[in-house]
């Protein structure tokens, strides 16, 4: 952002609270939102959460990762419903515990 | 009215604070009211509202000349996305949790007319107004951010259902079929313009789009009218919803957006405007079906299976399910009323009793103990729900215009009886 400001491109500046600042926010929000009822609702959260993070990390598909964000619920709903329990077990380990 | 030069590092910080400064606003004001939870819900429907309506109306006024922004970055069709989000932030929560208690004109009259009124043609380059740029203004105010801080404060406070729904249902429309559209013309290719394209083609594609719109606003009419609430999940129905449409369909509100989609995207010859359809699928097999399992069988452990096992997700039934029968009752002296009745009996109904009362005036249609009766047309548009598909469509329709006229009217009429007693 500094080099572009320098190059006398002040798009990254402008741009940044509405492509870090915003999607950060919502991760933190996302994180420190009360515990999730479910099992899947605890998923979903840390799906959109590493969405997210995706789009802060990747700004130049920031708008496809934003509009592919049910994706991330079809995942879960696949995960929770289709995948055999011997597979999904650790896997939630590793996520929700 | 004040024009002077404001340097340009001064217009950059000033939208770097017009996206920041609402966005900090919301979350601190948030935090205080966090126990509150139907007041945070409110913040987060006028939030929702908002961005659909300003990005809406902001577009209106660009292609009425009213005003247009400068600069490149972060533009949605001439739209800076962060002063979009920013306006949503500020004209609907932040200014809700500010001030609760204060009626929402009373809280943006000043803004509007002084802010806007003073600096707006001081802020160019980033903003250029136009001629006529102060009724663009007071129109963005009236439809998008006067109605978004009303929608908080009757949802926080559960009131006004009819409205507060017809408010989502506006917002959603503009979010699904102007926002979501634009977004992705944004990112993939494609334009709004439909001088291209062939006139029959349009022609074929509007009744359609009609079509697709009266199912997704009657499910949300029969989810106030049967259900006592909304179709957002965070403010809910009290009951389980099963008439109307529901009926025949379990979600005809995603069958609407998916649907429309395909038939906005035929008529913009965008394949990728119509293949928002498969995100429409894509959402209910994972969102949607969580929430059935985690919300509705909670609430309704017996009706919801029950009906979920009889009524499709995306292909409508051709006859309804129904578990209840339902009455019309109808005047045997009336020629009027008979013939109704007699016209509506060879079509065969599904569950409908036809109950003779000597001296009713109107026909009426009453579904259950719980539901309000429907008169004349209105009983008589229900009545169709019972026949099949395409009947029940007609019935929504006519639904769509006959109650909400009669709402107004009764309205009307209060408030002059009031006028009135008041002289009196």
């Amino acid at each position: 952002m500094i080099a572009a400001l320098r190059a006398g491109n002040e798009e990254p500046l402008l741009a940044f609270p509405m492509t870090v600042v915003f999607p950060a926010v919502l991760v933190i929000l996302l994180a420190v939102m009360p515990p999730a009822r479910s099992r899947e609702g605890v998923l979903m959260r840390v799906g959109t959460m590493i969405q997210l993070l995706l789009i802060v990390m990747l700004p130049a598909f920031g708008l496809y990762l934003a509009l592919g964000l049910p994706v991330v619920f079809l995942c879960v709903e696949l995960f929770e419903t289709r995948l055999p329990a011997a597979v999904r077990a650790p896997i939630v380990k590793l996520l929700v515990a | 009215m004040i024009d002077v030069a404001i340097p340009v590092a001064f217009l950059w910080a000033l939208r770097w604070a017009l996206f920041l400064g609402p966005l900090v606003a919301t979350l601190a004001l948030g935090y205080r009211h966090r126990h509150d939870k139907r007041r945070l819900i409110g913040g987060l429907f006028a939030f929702l509202y908002g961005l659909g309506l300003i990005f809406v109306m902001h577009q209106l006024a660009m292609a009425l000349g009213w005003w247009r922004y400068g600069g490149n970055v972060l533009m949605l069709m001439g739209l800076p996305a962060d002063i979009w989000l920013g306006g949503a932030l500020l004209f609907g929560p932040a200014l809700y949790f500010a001030f609760p208690s204060i009626t929402p004109l009373l809280l943006t009259l000043p803004i509007a007319v002084g802010l806007h009124g003073t600096v707006f043609s001081s802020l160019k380059p980033f903003v250029w107004a136009g001629e006529g740029w102060f009724v663009g203004v007071v129109l963005v105010f009236a439809v998008a951010h006067i109605p978004a801080i009303y929608l908080a404060k009757w949802t926080a406070r559960n009131e006004n259902l009819a409205l507060r729904a017809t408010l989502l249902a506006v917002g959603y429309g503009c979010l699904a079929f102007a926002v979501l559209p634009s977004l992705i013309i944004h990112s993939l290719g494609g334009s709004w313009s439909l001088g291209t394209r062939p006139p029959w083609l349009l022609a074929a594609c509007a009744p359609c789009f009609v079509l697709c719109m009266v199912m997704g606003l009657s499910a949300v009419q029969f989810f106030v009218i049967e259900g006592q609430g909304t179709p957002i999940p965070l403010d809910p129905t009290q009951r389980l919803v099963r008439t109307g449409l529901f009926a025949y369909v379990t979600n005809p509100m995603q069958l609407c957006t998916a649907l429309a989609w395909i038939v906005m995207g035929v008529a913009l010859g965008n394949f990728w405007v119509a293949s928002a359809s498969i995100m429409a699928w894509v959402f209910v097999q994972g969102m949607v079906r969580w929430h059935h399992r985690n919300d509705l069988l909670i609430r309704f452990p017996e009706g919801w299976p029950e009906y979920r096992a009889h009524v499709p997700e995306w292909l409508p039934r051709w006859h309804p399910w129904v578990q209840e029968r339902s009455q019309t009752a109808y005047d045997p002296a009336s020629v009027a009323h008979r013939w109704i009745v007699a016209w509506l009996q060879r079509r065969q109904p599904s569950s409908l009793d036809f109950v003779a009362t000597p001296g009713t005036q109107t026909l009426s249609y009453r579904e259950n103990d719980m539901s309000p009766p429907f008169t004349g047309v209105a009983a008589v548009a229900k009545a169709f729900n019972r026949i099949n598909f395409p009947f029940a469509l007609m019935g929504a329709t006519i639904l769509l215009v006959v109650l909400p006229s009669r709402w107004i009217i009764s309205l009307a009429k209060t408030r002059k009886s009031a006028a009135v007693a008041g002289h009196g």
